[in-house]
């Protein structure tokens, strides 16, 4: 029963550490910005290079949209966005210009990618989600 | 005579105290720092958000990338040290915290045209931000360097 008060004690005092660090570091120029997320799509339906450029534009200046590339095939569109002020369907919609490309969602890989990251990626979502300033 | 010298040490004290933060922004010939003439932390994280877009959209070298802007927090990471990186680089008041570029980059075989590749999504993205010439060109010069960190590791 002792070591149960105990170790309940430690887990407290260790999370109380880590709720106390998440919320007094010292935030980066860059961590004090609103966060993203990333969403990548097909298209298909032909399309210029000035209709390429026009919908990366048009893309670019929607309310939540941050940055939008479409590559040189017309093919990939990539979209940069704050998920409260707009979603990947409202997203979608947009681009496909009231029908005129076909927009399928595309599913982005889940393994690999720049390993620094991926390592460091649990501790810093578990410090995201206790701190209270995000 | 002494409570004078006293008192004119401390004006020259504070005189030298705010030359120092008014000169904060220039390389100590008057002229300001790339990151002010970029146009500061707003056009940075432009840049670099448009850059990222550029190379998920690259079908050349999107996959090397998928895996992390895919991930919600992977991605903040990702775009935290970009940011605090080109922001550190051209003299701005940010501390890149990530690893350096040989260890971030060992073991993953990048070849130099998948490096050119990014640095085209890079002066893509300078582009479409209107940036000067003669700022991205400075700043592609602080950043091709990094090649040999980079590539065939």
């Amino acid at each position: 029963m002792k070591k149960i008060k105990i170790l309940s004690l430690s887990l407290v005092v260790v999370l109380a550490g880590l709720f106390t660090y998440a919320n007094l570091r010292p935030l980066s120029v860059a961590e004090k910005l609103p966060t993203v997320d990333l969403a990548s799509y097909r298209l298909k339906g032909p399309m210029t290079p000035a209709e390429r450029l026009a919908l990366e534009q048009k893309m670019s200046a929607l309310p939540g949209v941050t940055a939008c590339s479409v590559n040189k095939e017309g093919r990939v569109a990539s979209v940069l966005f704050h998920r409260k002020e707009i979603d990947e369907a409202q997203l979608a919609r947009q681009l496909s210009n009231k029908g005129q490309w076909r927009v399928a969602q595309k599913a982005l890989q889940t393994s690999g990618g720049c390993p620094m990251h991926g390592m460091t990626a649990p501790f810093h979502a578990f410090i995201s989600v206790l701190d209270l300033r995000n | 005579m002494k409570p004078n010298r006293i008192l004119f040490a401390c004006l020259m004290a504070i005189a030298m105290a705010f030359t120092t933060r008014c000169t904060d922004d220039n390389k100590g010939n008057g002229e300001p720092t790339l990151y002010t003439r970029l146009g500061g932390i707003d056009v940075i994280s432009k840049v670099t958000d448009k850059f990222l877009t550029n190379v998920v959209a690259d079908d050349m070298i999107n996959t090397r990338f998928e895996a992390t802007v895919g991930n919600h927090y992977r991605l903040q990471v990702l775009r935290n040290n970009l940011i605090d990186q080109i922001c550190a680089g051209t003299g701005g008041p940010c501390q890149y915290k990530g690893q350096t570029m040989l260890e971030a980059h060992t073991g993953m075989k990048i070849s130099a045209a998948e490096f050119s590749a990014l640095m085209a999504d890079l002066a893509a993205a300078l582009d479409f931000c209107e940036v000067a010439e003669r700022e991205k060109n400075d700043l592609l010069t602080i950043l091709t360097p990094m090649e040999s960190d980079i590539v065939d590791k």
